[in-house]
């Protein structure tokens, strides 16, 4: 062997460690990248060649950093984390919800509890004029309360639809990234460079991704990582990708005009997608607004229009100090539909407290027939067990809404249905709001449940993955010393190299 | 083959294992605070709805206690006046029979005729009793008198309920027209009428209708004791609802805190344990970080 062979294998060394101990510097330094792979030299020798007798070449080179990832765990996370995500905003939202309707400082049995209460104060003394005001203002107290409430909700609703809003703007961030790292990733491959780093992003934007909606990945042949949304479309081919986008929809089942709907916008078509949408957060956010918030703003609005309407039927029979009858105590609600929003006492009520009824005969102060009639009305069964079967139709909408697009109004400013649905006994007032909120209250353990196991399935996965692919201080404090040594050995082959040539230039002189 | 642990597992393990002694200790620590361990529904759904349901039946028996007790002090008073127009009733029999034969002296009469004068006003006066701003005999009509002066009833027959228990309600005033008119009661007198005809019997000096009215007074004693009854009956009925009312405060404030409360024992003692815990993970945490192989390995 030549000695410039011991020089030039010395140098391959020299490089071969100088590469690793950087690869080593590269996993430090990234020891706390979130989703970073750790990346492993691949060191191979070289093979020498015999020419004519002689031997030439060998030593070793860096062949390549080597992306130390386990694909299959990859496929595991992305699967897990659909479920993860959708739990998350079922959870967290649910959450709110029940802080609303099932809030111990403030009962909301208590609203038709202190209404009924006063209606009874009066019975007991219907001559007392006092005791007339005192129900005035308790119908009024219930009435801001059930307006109260349901403004509430109903900004928590809003903020669903803002919360689906911002998270297809961040879809559309994600894929339109996700589509760069592709053809990012296709160039680098192209130029046989090892794009480890866009691989390790490329990742993250898919386990982001699937965590907002469920996505099927697909890996090309070209290693080009294509999201699809089954029954709807492409989100992402290559480096082209489709956006997501949200338009305020007629309503359609439990969903009420004006939310919130998910479409993709491809070239060829607008095609919707909420209904596709089974998992992650975005699906969560429907979930939470069609299956939980609607039914429970549902059920408020029932029992606030059933307790106006029934209410204001007794009333009307009885005549009030003033000799006059056929008056209401509530303004007289158009239709379920957000009654408890629109609930109020009688124009003219708080400053005219004689047009009270509390008795059918007029000149008859202790008359109370009408205010023990209205008081059995919170012991009567008005309502079925299930209120969706009460939801009256929704006036037909064509067309689009635009974002702020309040509902239908007649000129009393009530919107909603105009017919009036059947009722049947089965619960009273007071039980159908304890079931409604019960029902939020069973949604909302089983999904603090759920997100507690997609929790400890996401921490399990990931500390897999960490062992895998997370970088350790005390491996990579050995693969220095390990390549340092060998640096340090090489240089000194070199130096030995060089020993020889000096010694061989000086027997020439 | 041992498991290879990254470098951020630890941190992150360390980290996991902190919030969720963290949030144990908040759990608990709200717990203590309130002194409930039900706090929301979704803490334990099938209690929440029985706890809810009971606290809308407090809520409401609250309501019915206090009508129940305005029930029995207006059935009182009126038992009260009934009381007293059967002593007037009483002593007017009495005299009566004193002046049935012809053997008082006339000067005598006109005495006795006075008192049965006085008798007849406090009658009235007794039935035009006024109780919490109601006129008791007057039926709906309760703003002015019941009775005038000639013993003309100005009321009517209205019967005021009062609820006083879920769906049992109580008529809290008695029929004057039943029970002083004697309308509608079979064999039934008007106790105003036997007065008066007394009263006429003194006043003229005419036996006949001293006579007569002894047998009305008889009668008007009769139907003041089944009024008097029938008032005892409806008071025991609010005695009966009331007794329920405080069996069911009793047990279903127990019940209430069963299911509602924190055994405040168990509940400090837990504050400690996850105290204990919190440390405890603290410093195995602080053991693991702290321990740096990387700076041993290299020197």
């Amino acid at each position: 062997m030549a000695i410039s062979n011991i020089l030039e294998t010395g140098r391959q060394g020299l490089e071969t460690s100088r590469q690793a101990l950087q690869l080593a510097a590269q996993n430090i330094a990234n020891t706390n990248t979130p989703g970073y792979s750790r990346q492993k030299a691949v060191i191979e020798s070289v093979e020498q060649e015999v020419t004519r007798g002689a031997v030439r070449g060998g030593g070793v080179r860096f062949r390549e950093p080597l992306r130390v990832h386990d694909e299959f765990l990859e496929k595991q996370l992305i699967e897990e984390a659909r479920g993860y995500g959708g739990a998350m905003a079922r959870a967290g939202n649910i959450r709110r919800v029940q802080d609303i309707v099932g809030n111990e400082a403030f009962r909301v049995g208590d609203i038709v509890n202190n209404f009924f209460n006063s209606v009874r104060d009066l019975s007991a003394n219907p001559e007392e004029p006092t005791l007339r005001v005192n129900l005035i203002n308790a119908a009024k107290q219930a009435s801001t309360n059930f307006q109260e409430i349901h403004r509430q909700l109903d900004g928590i609703r809003k903020d669903l639809d803002f919360q689906l809003e911002t998270q297809v703007g961040r879809v559309n961030e994600l894929t339109t990234e996700l589509a760069d790292l592709n053809a990012n990733i296709s160039r680098a491959t192209a130029l046989r460079a090892a794009p480890n780093e866009l691989l390790d992003k490329r990742d993250a934007v898919v386990r982001e991704l699937a965590q907002k909606l469920n996505v099927q990945v697909l890996t090309d042949q070209f290693n080009q990582k294509n999201l699809i949304l089954e029954g709807v479309g492409v989100l992402v081919a290559g480096s082209e990708h489709n956006d997501l986008t949200v338009m305020r929809t007629p309503a359609e089942g439990e969903k009420v005009a004006g939310s919130a709907d998910v479409f993709l916008k491809t070239p060829q078509a607008l095609s919707k997608a909420t209904h596709r949408l089974t998992d992650g957060e975005l699906a969560g956010l429907v979930q939470v607004r069609d299956q939980v918030l609607n039914p429970a703003i549902n059920g408020l609005d029932t029992v606030a229009f059933e307790l106006t309407r029934t209410v204001n039927e007794v009333h009307r029979q009885g005549t009030g100090a003033d000799g006059l009858s056929g008056r209401n105590l509530f303004r007289e609600p158009n239709g379920v539909q957000d009654a408890a929003y629109f609930m109020e006492i009688e124009e003219g009520l708080e400053s005219n407290p004689s047009m009270v009824a509390t008795g059918f005969q007029a000149d008859s102060p202790s008359d109370n027939r009408i205010c023990l009639d209205i008081a059995d009305l919170q012991n009567a069964k008005l309502l079925p067990h299930n209120l969706r079967d009460l939801k009256a139709p929704e006036p037909p909408v064509s067309g689009e809404y635009s974002d702020d697009t309040p509902a239908e109004e007649n000129e009393l400013g009530w919107g909603g249905a105009s017919t009036t649905p059947s009722l049947e006994g089965q619960q009273t007032l007071n039980e159908a709001l304890t079931n409604m909120i019960g029902e939020v209250g069973s949604r909302a353990h089983f999904e603090d449940e759920e997100l507690r196991h997609q929790e400890s399935i996401m921490q399990q996965l990931t500390n897999y993955r960490e062992s895998v692919s997370g970088v350790s201080l005390e491996e990579e404090a050995l693969n220095i010393m390990q390549f340092q040594t060998t640096f340090n050995a090489s240089a000194r082959a070199m130096k030995m190299g060089s020993e020889l040539f000096q010694t061989i230039l000086d027997i020439a002189d | 083959m041992p498991t290879r642990v990254s470098t951020a597992q630890i941190f992150d393990g360390t980290h996991a294992h902190i919030l969720k002694a963290r949030d144990q200790q908040v759990t608990t620590a709200e717990q203590s605070a309130t002194q409930k361990k039900l706090v929301r529904p979704s803490d334990n759904v099938g209690g929440w709805v029985k706890v809810n349901s009971l606290k809308d039946d407090q809520s409401v028996r609250e309501t019915l206690n206090r009508n129940a007790a305005v029930a029995s002090h207006v059935l009182s008073t009126t038992e009260g006046i009934f009381e007293n127009v059967f002593n007037s009733l009483t002593r007017a029999y009495e005299l009566a029979i004193a002046q049935a034969g012809n053997s008082d002296s006339l000067q005598n009469r006109q005495m006795v005729a006075s008192e049965a004068r006085e008798l007849y006003n406090g009658v009235i006066q007794t039935l035009n009793t006024r109780f919490a701003n109601r006129t008791l005999l007057g039926g709906f009509k309760s703003q002015g008198i019941a009775f005038d002066e000639e013993g003309n009833f100005l009321g009517d027959s209205g019967q005021i309920e009062i609820e006083v228990d879920r769906g049992l309600k109580i008529p809290i005033n008695i029929s004057a027209e039943q029970a002083v008119l004697g309308r509608g009661v079979l064999g039934g007198t008007n106790v105003i009428e036997a007065l008066k005809t007394l009263l006429t019997g003194l006043e003229e000096n005419n036996t006949e209708f001293v006579n007569s009215s002894i047998d009305l007074l008889r009668k008007s004693l009769e139907q003041m004791t089944t009024a008097r009854a029938e008032i005892g009956g409806r008071m025991n009925g609010i005695k009966d609802a009331l007794a329920r009312h405080s069996l069911k405060d009793e047990h279903e404030a127990g019940l209430i805190s069963e299911i509602e409360d924190a055994d405040a024992i168990k509940v400090f003692s837990d504050l400690a344990r996850d105290q204990t815990i919190l440390n405890a993970v603290i410093s195995t945490g602080q053991k693991l970080l702290n321990d740096q192989p990387f700076e041993k390995i290299l020197g």
